[in-house]
């Protein structure tokens, strides 16, 4: 049997989760704007925001989808080690879904929720390579409007895959419905809710 | 921070780190679809439903060791309930509190919004005694759900609409029910329909909990935020014909409060630190 190396997880365990809590309120409650997360350190190929983010927010109760390369034993075995998440193999039951912007999942799978209990839908974790508010080699510039938003605000995202582009402009689901998505990279994170209309510059 | 400042045996903020992940998720599904109710769990805080459990649940939920925190109950910030919910949150965080508006990070309020306008990074969470604002029409959450789900606002437009066929005007003051990003009909809580301009496109951002029926909502910062109204009869807020008869303030919202045993009654700012700044200003220019 191999054994899996564990991973320290936060430094301070109430302090780190509640800073992060407070950056993820932050860019969900302001699309686009961009905070930094580094409370957690790498976990093999996820990112510190990612690892951070999945401490702070997963448990027990939720059910979290892992995409390759974040489907390994090593990624798998800290999650459930460090908030003791339940992993999924069905991506339409995951209440968080965590992939690369480059493995997403068909994004028609994720659990929507109901018009009743749209709080229900999943929330969608993406890493990307970078995430900016300028322009930067081959990213896609993203103008986001809508609550939190005062007036527009720019987002540059690199290698943005088509099928979220076409996700995100063409707002397939009617809100209340729809998929809340946090991008990560590196440490820093960001998010684009529901809500948010996104156009691509 | 120093750690000797909070009370021994209590975890940071008193609700364990499960409770508080589940509030957190709450809260964040609540900013994605603003003015929409989100159900939560977890334990109970350990004061009485009335003393405002549900926005102390945000507070310990939200609440870290670099916010200021300032508590208000009516505007006030020297009511039992409000000293009471401050020394709650010294004592188990061991944050910096204050009375001034503009130093907190962090607002708890019970009936007001603050009179000086709130800023970018500010968070203000309401405690609410009653989440849905069609509750009195509808007692059951089943059809509540489905009116919020369809947009079937109609009764809330013919309660409104009664006010004005029986009183010339609508009468309802408190908890005046508002459209939030023009999609959901939310209920404010009972701050006065004269605060209900300051949510609209606010740089803060407003978080409602309601601790008996466990519901948690939001409205993100620069969100539309309009009171239900007709054309005929547009919406408008209180005005007095006094001032504050202690800081002079012709724009504030006002108590009236009796002043001797013959029933002699003034009016004053309900907003205390408004009222204590406008003096501290007017003894510095005199
Ligand atoms: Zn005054």
């Amino acid at each position: 049997m191999n054994s899996i190396a564990l991973q320290i997880g936060f430094q301070e365990p109430v302090t780190d989760a509640q800073q992060v809590f407070r950056s993820l309120l932050k860019v969900m409650s302001e699309p686009g704007v961009i905070e930094s997360l580094d409370q957690a350190t790498t976990l093999e190929t996820l990112c510190p925001a990612a690892f951070s983010t999945c401490l702070a927010l997963l448990d027990s109760t939720t059910r979290i989808w892992l995409a390759e390369p974040f489907n390994s034993d090593a990624v798998a075995k800290n999650l459930s080690f460090h908030t003791g998440c339940r992993l999924t193999q069905t991506v339409g039951e995951a209440d968080f879904v965590l992939c690369r912007a480059d493995q997403l999942p068909q994004l028609d799978q994720l659990k929507r929720g109901s018009a009743e209990y749209p709080d229900r839908g999943c929330t969608l974790l993406v890493q990307v390579d970078q995430i900016s508010d300028t322009a930067l080699p081959e990213s896609t510039v993203l103008r986001l409007q809508g609550p939190g938003i005062p007036g527009q605000r720019t987002l540059a995202i690199s290698s943005l895959p088509r099928e979220l582009i076409h996700y995100l402009t063409g707002r397939p689901d009617p809100f209340p419905l729809g998929l809340d998505i946090v991008l990560l990279a590196d440490n820093v994170v960001t998010a684009i809710p529901r809500t948010t209309r996104v156009e691509v510059n | 921070m120093n750690p000797q400042t909070i009370r021994e045996g209590y975890n940071f903020a008193y609700l364990d780190e499960q409770t508080k992940r589940m509030i957190r998720r709450a809260l964040l599904k609540a900013v994605a679809i603003p003015g929409y109710q989100v159900p939560f769990g977890g334990r109970e805080m350990p004061m009485p439903y009335g003393w405002g459990t549900g926005g102390m649940q945000v507070t310990a939920a939200v609440i870290g060791e670099n916010d200021c925190l300032k508590v208000i109950d009516q505007g006030a910030d020297d009511t039992t309930n409000a000293v009471s919910i401050r020394a709650f949150f010294r004592d188990l965080t061991g944050v910096r509190t204050t009375e001034k508006t503009e130093e907190a990070t962090l607002i708890q309020t019970r009936h007001r919004i603050p009179e000086k306008p709130l800023q970018a990074g500010q968070v203000l969470v309401y405690q609410v005694p009653i989440p849905e604002p069609l509750r009195f029409i509808e007692p059951s959450e089943v059809e509540t759900r489905k009116m919020h789900a369809l947009e079937d606002y109609g009764v809330m437009h013919i309660k409104l609409y009664e006010d004005i066929a029986q009183f010339g005007h609508i009468a309802t003051a408190y908890a005046y029910p508002v459209l939030v990003n023009g999609r959901y009909v939310m209920d404010p809580s009972p701050i006065p329909k004269f605060d209900n301009p300051k949510m609209d496109n606010s740089p803060a951002l407003q978080l409602f909990g309601a601790g008996r029926e466990k519901r948690i909502y939001a409205i993100p910062p620069y969100t539309d935020v309009k009171s239900l109204d007709f054309e005929d009869h547009p919406f408008e807020v209180q005005r007095w014909e006094q001032c504050c008869a202690i800081c002079g303030s012709d724009e504030s919202f006002l108590d009236e409060v009796i002043m001797d045993d013959q029933g002699a009654h003034e009016f004053i700012c309900s907003d205390t630190d408004y009222c204590r700044e406008r003096m501290a200003n007017l003894e510095v220019t005199a």
